[in-house]
């Protein structure tokens, strides 16, 4: 209900669109009514042979609604839809302005490729709220309150016959298919996600299927699951064909019982022979403002529920807004920081204390799981943390999540490219550098070479997710990012993960090299020669394990000395 | 208008299609005889002026007709669905074949969110398609045809009438159907662009956050909300001029059809129940034609998806016709000769006549930079792609003449990325062949068995899709079981390119060595550990063999191989 009075509220900002679409609509299935009336008028009259000129009002009323009829209903369709994409225009703004303001760190959670897709999806959705449901519904009321006045004057016993078509074929007949179809939707939709499963385990699997002739029993298992699916369905099917056979009758009945009933009249002497025609007529044709009624639930379920998961999003916490503070200086240092993910068993940083001061070259080291990364994300406030985190001897929870990002740069594994030219996704990082800051950032990072190789240089559009670019490219730009920055910290969140060791240790040495007066912390699971940094830091399960120069750790030959001989044996 | 290939899935149910299109058509019929029972009432009550009592028979008449449409209607649609659960479940059947039929390398090159989308929510667009379009198509046809049969007789204007405008309807909306495409083309790709752009920054938000800049693209998104509104509704402006045009000549042509027969019965060449009859007959002589206008969507959904599912299907798998057997204690010799391979939509070939062999019991490891064609060779000795030129034999007989799967049961693969498949640890060890008791032993030896029983259920815990995640090393100690389990003569491995964990490592340089005792090995390495077993190492460089000889020689010999490693210990 709540999702449903949201929807409504929406619908405000277009109201006059709306209300214009709805009155087309009346009038279109009205020009409709006064088509087939006016006709079986003329026809009746006709039959009488009166003089010419009594039927000419007549004769233009039916040529004037044939035309009619089209035209409006192709403005009502033109309007109606012009005011949903209004709306639409509306919900995606709220949404993109919803997201922005959200934390940093629920954005991951949103913001990837699939659940992105569904949310933009239901978005979409919401169109058949507007155009399907409530505009429909509106209209096949607003026709009915005009038709059941006029039936009213004639005959209470049509009017009753009238209702009851309305009530039983537009509101209880599509309500008992649309809660049959969702009763045998779970089974059907359960096969569907076996199906699936079944299919992409098959597909990633396939090497392993063929090299181990894997074949007939996957074959069995689908074949299987999709003989089941097709059954369930068949039994959805048996029901609509019932319901479609009885939706006919309804119908078809009720012109049969209120001829029945008009006859009686007739009989009677209450109305005249035209009459007859005439009301026989408008009934019969007013009964298409309930056809889209059929669909109603279907849509009503599937909009709703869709403006349900866009309310949750819309109505998450917004990022808190802080004060601003001038930073002293930019001396890092963790205290006791821990960070456990919700479902998971272990803390993922276990109490971590050491210092950065500024200017110091830090390496976080550790196998994949050791909590290096949760490291970079907590000084980034994306994920919360308990213990504390000083920059400038200030928590970094009391500065704006903005403020501190100002001070940090960060270079990470899953560099995001937006879909344009390589200036555009540098200028990015500052969007007022001179071209000679720009040329030098990208000298810095080592891509200044393979920029100059390109037809179009900086011009280049990199495509989506800069896909159009190497490994190794990617990360030279995101360097090149970091340097236009030029903030006092520098993350560098295992800038060479994916590339080959060649690669790695090129994009490594000019993410090193060039490093100015700035703190550097390095996580990196890479053990090349960290013998640049002042400090290299083992993590091994969110635990701090080792601690000290390259040199003091070999000569210490405990984990990091280990790690480096398996790297060693590495080709 | 009908897709050809979507035509021939309905072949073997042809029966059930011409009872749908049948049904469809009595619908019709059944109708011309309610609109003429009608039509009978009120003319024998309005001008005959009989009572209710004398027109009892006709609404009698009027409630079969009404009740044989509606179970006419409901059967109609029962044959419909029936005809479409099996059409779908033939291609489903078709593609899954099809899918396990082709090679895991052709597999690689389909996009596998779209194939899965293909199969179960594709497929369903096809019953709209059998139910709703292909029926409507027919009746379209035939029940305005059987209607004109009616009025023809009575009145040859209106007649003339109703087929000049069902005539002109089609050639006017495959006029401004033509028109629109063309017209459209540019602004769908537009707004696809547009919609692209909005997902693009939603998806880099964090980057945009994390450089502050997040919130002036707040304007961005407004402008091209409003633009995506402003481009939509172009499009929909001419999209919906075709259901205009339709709408337009059917109410014309009933206006049309009115006024004429109204003006006859006026001066007397018509009879009342004539003109009636004919009026009634009029909307229903439009409703196929506006019903398949409806079914227009769900027709061109029916057919993108039939022209995707043949795409899938075009894809030809390797044929196999080898029939030479191997016998199963015999040891296995291979030998490349001049063996060449492109793959398909490259213009560069991966391999360039590379030529070698492998003793029985040898064990040769391939070592080369990514892309230099390791991989490629694993594959054909696999028999997942077949050379484009050359020779591969083994123990003296050419590959493609043995028989394919006993070939396969002859060796053992260990994959560089190990699949789990949904199931227990148990099942993906056996993979449904070896008997259960031996594969503990395996698991021992593959170093798993002690990782196994730490688990709360052993050898029964869930795996894959949905099941317990399991680290890298955990992950290629299970395909190590595997391999073990199957006690082939020949073992193909593609080592993990990058480090596992420190226990997962010490257990691996031990356990292949176990492995491979005994064994041919054809292997793709990438630690110096595993290619200081090797017999022979042969160096790839750009599809060519350029060194090869024992690990000590070659590291000897300061040639590429050497110059490998050394470049691999600068980088750290």
């Amino acid at each position: 209900m709540k999702n449903f009075i949201w929807l409504i509220s929406l619908m405000k900002a277009a109201v006059f669109t709306i209300g214009m679409g709805i009155f087309l609509g009346c009038l279109s299935i009205g020009s409709n009514i006064g088509l087939m009336a006016t006709a079986g008028w003329l026809i009746t009259t006709a039959a009488f042979h009166p003089p010419l000129y009594e039927l000419s009002v007549a004769i233009a009323g039916v040529r004037f609604f044939g035309i009619a009829r089209a035209c409006l209903r192709y403005g009502e369709r033109y309007i109606s839809h012009d005011a949903t994409f209004q709306l639409l225009a509306r919900i995606r703004t709220l949404f993109y302005e919803a997201i922005e303001k959200m934390p940093a760190g629920k954005l991951e959670k949103y913001c990837s490729g699939a659940l992105l897709e569904r949310m933009i999806g239901d978005i979409e959705t919401l169109q058949y709220f507007f155009l399907r449901v409530a505009a429909p519904l509106v209209i096949a009321l607003i026709i009915a309150i005009f038709v059941g006045s006029y039936v009213y004057t004639i005959s209470s016993q049509l009017l009753f016959c009238f209702v009851a078509t309305l009530v039983i074929g537009g509101g209880v007949l599509p309500f008992i298919i649309y809660s049959w179809q969702q009763r045998k939707a779970k089974p059907v939709n359960t096969l569907r996600e076996a199906l699936k499963t079944e299919l992409t385990d098959m597909m990633a699997g396939s090497e392993e299927r063929a090299a181990f002739q894997l074949g007939s029993s996957a074959r069995k298992k689908t074949n299987c699951l999709c003989c089941n699916l097709g059954k369930e369905q068949e039994s959805i099917a048996a029901v609509s064909a019932i319901l479609e056979g009885l939706s006919t009758f309804i119908l078809q009945f009720a012109s049969c019982a209120t001829l029945l009933i008009l006859i009686s009249l007739l009989e009677k002497g209450n109305i005249t022979g035209i009459e007859a025609v005439v009301i026989f007529l408008v009934l019969t044709s007013s009964l298409e403002s309930i056809a889209p009624l059929f669909m109603l639930p279907h849509f009503w379920q599937g909009s709703v529920a869709a403006a349900g998961r866009i309310q949750t999003m819309l109505a998450q916490r917004a990022e808190t807004k802080k004060a601003g503070f001038a930073i002293k200086n930019y001396d890092l240092a963790f205290r006791e920081v821990s960070v456990k993910y919700d479902k998971a068993e272990l803390a993922a940083l276990d109490g971590l204390s050491f210092n950065v001061p500024f200017g110091r070259k830090v390496a976080i080291v550790g196998a994949s799981g050791a909590g290096k990364t949760t490291l970079a994300k907590a000084l980034l406030s994306l994920v919360s943390y308990d213990g504390s985190i000083m920059l400038g001897g200030r928590e970094i929870r009391s500065y704006s999540p903005e403020l501190t990002r100002e001070f940090i740069s960060v270079v990470s594994q899953d560099t995001y490219l937006f879909s344009a030219t390589i200036e555009e996704n540098i200028r990015l990082a500052r969007p007022a550098a001179t071209k000679q800051e720009l040329a030098s950032a990208l000298e810095a990072a080592g891509a200044k070479k393979f920029i100059s190789h390109f037809e179009k240089k900086m011009e280049t559009c990199v495509g989506q997710y800069g896909r159009s670019l190497s490994g190794g490219q990617r990360q030279r730009l995101a360097l090149a990012r970091a340097h236009l920055k030029n903030a006092p910290i520098l993350i560098l969140d295992e800038p060479t993960a994916g590339l080959d060791a060649v690669t790695a240790h090129a994009v490594m040495s000019s993410a090193l090299q060039s490093t100015k007066q700035q703190t550097v912390l390095l996580i990196t699971h890479w053990l090349c020669d960290l013998s640049v940094m002042d400090k290299i830091i083992v993590l091994e399960r969110g635990k701090i394990v080792e601690q000290g120069t390259q040199e003091e750790l070999l000569t210490k030959q405990g984990s990091f000395y280990r790690m480096q001989q398996i790297q060693r044996n590495m080709i | 208008m009908m897709n050809r290939q979507l035509a021939c899935e309905v072949k073997p149910h042809i029966g059930l299609f011409l009872l749908t299109v049948a049904g469809g058509i009595a619908g019709g019929i059944l109708a011309v005889l309610q609109a003429n029972e009608i039509t009978l009432i009120l003319e024998k009550t309005i001008f005959d002026k009989q009572g209710l009592t004398k027109v009892q028979s006709l609404f009698l008449m009027l409630a079969l007709i009404i009740f044989c449409r509606a179970v006419g209607a409901g059967l109609t649609s029962l044959v419909a669905h029936k005809l479409a659960q099996k059409i779908k479940l033939t291609v489903r059947l078709r593609l899954i074949d099809h899918l396990l039929a082709i090679s895991p390398v052709q597999m690689v090159e389909l996009e596998a969110g779209a194939v899965l989308a293909l199969v179960t929510e594709g497929v369903e667009q096809v019953e709209q398609y059998f139910t709703r379009y292909l029926p409507q198509l027919g009746m379209a046809v035939i029940v305005p045809l059987v209607i004109l049969c009616f009025v023809f007789p009575i009145d040859l204007v209106s007649a003339g009438l109703l087929l000049g405008t069902a005539c002109i309807i089609p050639f006017f909306m495959a006029l401004i159907g033509h028109a629109a495409e063309r017209m459209n083309q540019t602004q769908w790709e537009r707004l696809s662009h547009l919609s692209a752009h909005f997902f693009d920054i939603v998806q880099g938000l964090t980057t945009l956050k994390l450089f502050g800049r997040s919130k002036e693209q707040t304007a961005v998104i407004d402008r091209m909300a409003s633009e995506f509104r402003v481009l939509t509704m172009r499009v929909l402006r001419v999209a919906f001029l075709s259901a205009f045009v339709l709408e337009l000549f059917s109410t014309i042509g009933t206006a049309l059809v009115a006024v004429t027969i109204g003006l006859k019965l006026l001066y007397g060449t018509m009879t009342f129940y004539q003109a009636f009859f004919i009026l009634l007959l009029a909307p229903e002589f439009y409703l196929p034609l506006r019903l398949l206008g409806s079914y227009f969507h769900a027709g061109m959904a029916g057919t993108a998806v039939i022209g995707k599912i043949q795409q899938v299907l075009d894809i030809v798998p390797p044929v196999r016709q080898g029939s030479t057997g191997i016998s199963a204690g015999q040891q296995i010799g291979i030998t490349f000769s001049n063996v060449e391979f492109a793959y398909a939509n490259t213009a560069v070939k991966t391999l360039h006549g590379v030529t070698f062999s492998i003793a029985p019991g040898e064990k040769v490891a391939l070592v080369g930079e990514s892309g230099s064609g390791k991989s490629t060779v694993a594959k054909l000795a696999l028999g997942f792609i077949k050379a484009s030129g050359g020779s591969i034999m083994v123990n003296g007989k050419p590959l493609e003449e043995i028989n394919y799967g006993e070939w396969l049961t002859r060796l053992a693969y260990v994959p560089q990325q190990p699949h789990l498949f949904r199931g227990t640890i148990a099942e993906n060890i056996c993979l449904g062949q070896a008997p259960q008791g031996e594969m503990v032993a395996a698991a021992k030896a593959a170093g798993a068995h002690d990782f196994i029983c730490a688990l709360p259920k052993g050898y029964d815990t869930v795996v894959g899709e949905g099941g317990r995640m399991l680290s890298g090393g955990e992950r290629q100690r299970l395909s190590l079981a595997r391999a073990f389990l199957r006690s082939a003569p020949l073992l193909i491995l593609d080592e993990p390119a990058s480090a596992l964990d420190p226990a997962s490592e010490e257990f691996l340089a031990h356990t292949l060595k176990k492995l491979m005792e005994g064994r041919t090995v054809l292997m793709i390495a990438h630690r110096l550990s595993t290619v200081a077993q090797a017999d022979k190492v042969l160096f790839f460089s750009k599809g060519h063999i350029v060194e090869s000889g024992s690990p000590k020689e070659l590291l000897q010999k300061h040639g590429f191989y050497a110059k490998l490693i050394k470049t691999y210990r600068g980088a750290l």
